[in-house]
C-alpha cells in the first residue's frame, strides 16, 4: 500500500469524523498548547529577568575597588579603614592615577572610569521642591560610554553643570506637602488614600532640564538642624529610563551625577563650622575608590580581570548573577516540559477513548477491506497514520492556542503595568508539533491494533 | 479450480456446538458459474465463507488454485484474497467515504497498483457493468442496483480466479435482478472467470450451469441445468482441455470418474433426504432434469 494511498483515505477519514476529529485535536492541542506555552513562559521569564539583571549589572563591566578592603575617607580621615593616614602613601592596595592609566591601556579595555559613590544628599529647586539624591562623582562624558542614553541634553563639559538620571526627576515634592503627608501617614499609616496619594506623588514628574538647582546639606550632628545650600548648579542633561523598568522603580534610585570638579567645589561649600567632616564622601586627590572597567566582550572579562588584579585591586564581575539564573531557569523549563507533557498524557486517554471508538464505528468498513485483500499491517498502518495527522492537526490548533494564551498572559500582565512580555521562541513550535504527533501516534497504536485484529466476518455481519 | 473435501463446520453458541455443514464435496472447474441453492439457514452462506477464507472449518479442506486455505495464516490469507479471490455482498457493502471509481480500485490499493494504472482499469470495468457515467458519484448517490454493479465491478477488478456471490440480488427487485444476473451471466461468458452464486431463488438459480442444493447443511443435490446443458458442455471441453494442460488432470479425471460412480446411490437416498432425517449420509447427486430437484427445493423445514 502505497504512502499517499495511507494518508489520503486518513486524511478522509479525518475529515469525515468530525466529532471523533473535533475530540482528538482538542486534547493533543490544548496538551500542546501547554508544552508551547510553559516553555515560552520560562523562556520569557528568563529573558526578562535577564535584562532585568543586565540592568542593574552589566555583564561586561568590571567594578575596581582599592586592593584591601574600602580605604578611608581621603579628605577627613573619618577612621575606619585599617590603614592609618600615615601609612598612605605605602598603601600597595591604592587606586591611583597611575593604574586607572594602566587599567585603560589593557587590552579588550572600552573604558575605564571613575564611578565614586560619594553620598546622598538633598536637592532643592528653585521652586523649593526636594529630593535625596544619591550623589555619583564621573566623567560626565563618559556616562554614554557606560551605556547611558540622554533622554535631554547631554554633557557638556561646563563646570557647574549636573546630569540627573530618569528617576530623579520623579516625584519632587516641595517641603510643605511632604512633611503634611509624612504627618498624616505617621498619624494613619494604613490609610489607603493617603497611601496612594503618596504613590502618585511618589512618581509625578518634573520638568527639570535647562532648570537651576542647588545641593542642600544638613548638620545631624547638633541638636538644632543646621542646613547648608550650594551655590546654583545647572542641570545640563537627563538620562533615559532603563528598560522595563517603571516609574515607581525608577523613583527608588535617584542618582546625581556630578564631575570630580563641581564635587571639589560643593565639597568646600558645604562644610559646617563645626565639623570637618566633608558632607561628601570623596577620596584624595589623584586616587579613586571606585572605577568600572567596560570591557568589549564578556568573553574577556575573566582575563582582564586577572590583569587588574595583578595591580593589587579588587576586581568584581557580574557574571555569576547570570550563571545562578541559568540554573534556576533551568529547572523552571524542565518543569514546565513536565507539566506540558502531563497534559499531553491526559490528552491521550481521550485520543484513545475516541479512537477505539472510531474503530468500533468502523469495524464493517474494516471487514469489507480485509475481504477485499487488506491484510493486518495495512490496517494498522491506516489507523496509525490518522491517529498521527489527528496528532498534528492537534499541534497546530494547539500553535493557535499557544499564541491566543500568551496573548492573552500579555494582556493580562500589561495591564497590571509590569513591563514583563511573553512571547514564543520560533523553536517551541515544531517541539510543540513533534510531541502532538508523537502522542498521536503512541495513543492511535492500541485503537489501530484492535482496528487490524477485527475478524472480517464479525465486522461484516453485525450492524 | 475449486475442491470442497470433507468440509464440517459447527459454531460454538454458549456450551454447545451446532453443526451446520456436514462432510461437503464438490468441485467446480475454471470457469464455471455455479449456484448455491437452498432455504434460509441452510449454511450457503457459512458454506461460502469458508470458501472465501473468511473463516476456518472444523474439519476438511478447501482447495482453490492448488493451494489449501484453510492452512493459511491470516496474513498469508490475505494476500491469497488478493489475487485469486473477488467478493460481492448481498448489501453491496461499499466505502461510502470514496467515490464509485475509488471503491472500485480500492483492492488495487491494497496491492500499491500506481494510480493510473487503478484508474484505467477502474474505468473500463465500470464501463463494462454499465455505470460509466457514474464513476465520481458517491455511493449513496446511486441507487441498489447501481450499487451492486460497482460492487461486481470492484470484485472484478484483480482478475480473481473466482468471484464468491453471496445473494447478490437479495436486496433488490426482480427486475433490477434480472439485470445485474445477466450481468454476471455476461461476464462470465466473456472473461471465463469463475462465479459461485449463492441464492434462495430457484429462477435464479436455473440460469447458472450447476446448482448444489444445501439443506440442513447436507450437499443433497448437484444438478445441472437443462437450459445451459448445451453451453456447458462446450465450457467443460474447454475446461477440460485447459485443464489437461495443466498438472491436476488426473485428479480431476479421478474425481469425475468417483462422481459419475456415486450418481446412483445418491439417487437412492434422494427419498431420505427430502424427508429430513438426520441420520442421513451427505450425497452427491448428478441430475439430468430440473424437474426432479424440484422436491429437493420446495422440502422446506
Ligand atoms: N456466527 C455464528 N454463530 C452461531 N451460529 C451461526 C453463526 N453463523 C451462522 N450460524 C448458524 O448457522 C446456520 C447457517 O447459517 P447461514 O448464514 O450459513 O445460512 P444461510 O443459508 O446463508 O441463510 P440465509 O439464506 O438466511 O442467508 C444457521 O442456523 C445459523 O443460525
Ligand atoms: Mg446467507
Amino acid at each position: 500500500m502505497k504512502i499517499r494511498d495511507i494518508s489520503r483515505m486518513a486524511w478522509e477519514q479525518v475529515k469525515r469524523r468530525k466529532v471523533v476529529t473535533g475530540l482528538c485535536m482538542t486534547g493533543i492541542s490544548i496538551g500542546c498548547a501547554a508544552i508551547i506555552v510553559a516553555l515560552s513562559v520560562g523562556q520569557s521569564a528568563q529573558v526578562y529577568v535577564t535584562e532585568q539583571v543586565n540592568q542593574s549589572f552589566k555583564m561586561d563591566e568590571i567594578m575596581v575597588s582599592p586592593g584591601g578592603g574600602i580605604p578611608s575617607n581621603g579628605k577627613g580621615g573619618s577612621g575606619g579603614g585599617g590603614s592609618g593616614e600615615v601609612n598612605e602613601n605605602l598603601d600597595p592596595g591604592k587606586l591611583t592615577d597611575q593604574k586607572l592609566k594602566i587599567i585603560q591601556g589593557l587590552n579588550h579595555v572600552k573604558a575605564a572610569s571613575p564611578f565614586q559613590e560619594a553620598g546622598y544628599l538633598q536637592l532643592v529647586t528653585i521652586d523649593n521642591k526636594i529630593a535625596d539624591v544619591r550623589i555619583i562623582v564621573a566623567d560626565l562624558q563618559m556616562l554614554t560610554e557606560y551605556d547611558h542614553k540622554f533622554k535631554q541634553g547631554g554633557a557638556n563639559g561646563q563646570p557647574g553643570t549636573i546630569v540627573l538620571n530618569y528617576g530623579a526627576t520623579l516625584g519632587l515634592i516641595d517641603l510643605e506637602t511632604r512633611q503634611k503627608l509624612y504627618e498624616s501617614m505617621g498619624n494613619d499609616p494604613f490609610n489607603q488614600d493617603i497611601q496612594e496619594q503618596y504613590r502618585k506623588l511618589s512618581v509625578q514628574p518634573s520638568e527639570l532640564y535647562r532648570k537651576q538647582i542647588q545641593i542642600q546639606a544638613q548638620d545631624y550632628s547638633t541638636t538644632t538642624p543646621a542646613t547648608k545650600l550650594s551655590s546654583p548648579l545647572q542641570v545640563g542633561g537627563i538620562l533615559e529610563g532603563a528598560k522595563g523598568i517603571d516609574d515607581m522603580q525608577a523613583s527608588y534610585d535617584k542618582i546625581m551625577y556630578i564631575s570630580p570638579e563641581t564635587a571639589a567645589q560643593l565639597s568646600k561649600e558645604l562644610v559646617f563650622d563645626n565639623s570637618t567632616t566633608s558632607v561628601l564622601n570623596l577620596p584624595e586627590e589623584g586616587s579613586y575608590n571606585a572605577v568600572t572597567v567596560k570591557v568589549d566582550d564578556v568573553a574577556n572579562i575573566k582575563s582582564v580581570e586577572q590583569m587588574i588584579q595583578k595591580l593589587s585591586l579588587n576586581a568584581q564581575d557580574n557574571l555569576f548573577q547570570q550563571e545562578m539564573l541559568k540554573e534556576q531557569f533551568d529547572m523552571i523549563k524542565m518543569a514546565a516540559l513536565g507539566i506540558g507533557v502531563f497534559i499531553l498524557i491526559i490528552a491521550s486517554i481521550s485520543i484513545i477513548v475516541a479512537m477505539t471508538m472510531s474503530t468500533h464505528q468502523r469495524r464493517r468498513q474494516i471487514g469489507i477491506m480485509k475481504v477485499l485483500g487488506a491484510n493486518m499491517g495495512q490496517i494498522r498502518n491506516m489507523f496509525i497514520t490518522e491517529a498521527a495527522l489527528l496528532g498534528l492537526l492537534g499541534g497546530l490548533l494547539g500553535v493557535l492556542f499557544s499564541y491566543l494564551i500568551v496573548m492573552g498572559l500579555n494582556k493580562l500582565v500589561g495591564s497590571a503595568g509590569d513591563g514583563m512580555n511573553f512571547f514564543i521562541p520560533p523553536m517551541n513550535l515544531p517541539i510543540g508539533i513533534s510531541f502532538a504527533i508523537m502522542t498521536g501516534v503512541l495513543s492511535g497504536i492500541y485503537p489501530a491494533i484492535s482496528a487490524s485484529r477485527t475478524d472480517a466476518l464479525t465486522a461484516i455481519k453485525r450492524d | 479450480m475449486l475442491r470442497v473435501e470433507d468440509i464440517t463446520h459447527s459454531f460454538k453458541t454458549g456450551n454447545e456446538w451446532t453443526s451446520v455443514l456436514h462432510k461437503i464435496n464438490f468441485a467446480v472447474k475454471q470457469g464455471e458459474m455455479v449456484a448455491l441453492l437452498g432455504s434460509s439457514g441452510s449454511g450457503k452462506s457459512t458454506l461460502l465463507n469458508l470458501m472465501a477464507g473468511l473463516m476456518k472449518p472444523t474439519e476438511g479442506h478447501i482447495y482453490i488454485a492448488d493451494q489449501d486455505i484453510v492452512k493459511m495464516g491470516e496474513n498469508k490469507l490475505a494476500e491469497f484474497r488478493r489475487k485469486h479471490i473477488g467478493f460481492i455482498f448481498q448489501a453491496y457493502e461499499l466505502i461510502t467515504s470514496l467515490t464509485v471509481r475509488e471503491n472500485v480500485e480500492l483492492p488495487l490499493v491494497f496491492q500499491s497498483v500506481s494510480p493510473s494504472v487503478r484508474k484505467k482499469k477502474a474505468l473500463a470495468l465500470l464501463e463494462q457493468v454499465g455505470i460509466p457515467d457514474k464513476a465520481d458519484l458517491f455511493p449513496s448517490q446511486l441507487s441498489g442496483g447501481q450499487q451492486q454493479r460497482v460492487s461486481i465491478a470492484r470484485s472484478l477488478i484483480t482478475e480473481p480466479s473466482v468471484i464468491f456471490a453471496d445473494e447478490p440480488t437479495g436486496n433488490l427487485d426482480s427486475k433490477t435482478e434480472e439485470e445485474i444476473i445477466s450481468i454476471l451471466l455476461n461476464l462470465n461468458r466473456t472473461m471465463k472467470t469463475t462465479f459461485i452464486v449463492v441464492t434462495h431463488e430457484y429462477k435464479v438459480a436455473e440460469q447458472m450451469q450447476r446448482i448444489f442444493t444445501l439443506r440442513d447443511g447436507f450437499l443433497i443435490t448437484e444438478q445441472q441445468t437443462a437450459a445451459k446443458a448445451g453451453q456447458q458442455a462446450a465450457v467443460e471441453t474447454e475446461a477440460q482441455a485447459a485443464a489437461e494442460t495443466e498438472e491436476q488432470t488426473a485428479v480431476e479425471a479421478e474425481q469425475k470418474a468417483a462422481v459419475e460412480t456415486e450418481q446412483k446411490a445418491a439417487v437412492e437416498t434422494e427419498e431420505q433426504t427430502a424427508a429430513g432425517t438426520e441420520e442421513q449420509t451427505p450425497a452427491e447427486a448428478e441430475q439430468q432434469t430440473p424437474a426432479e430437484a424440484e422436491p429437493a427445493e420446495g422440502g422446506k423445514p
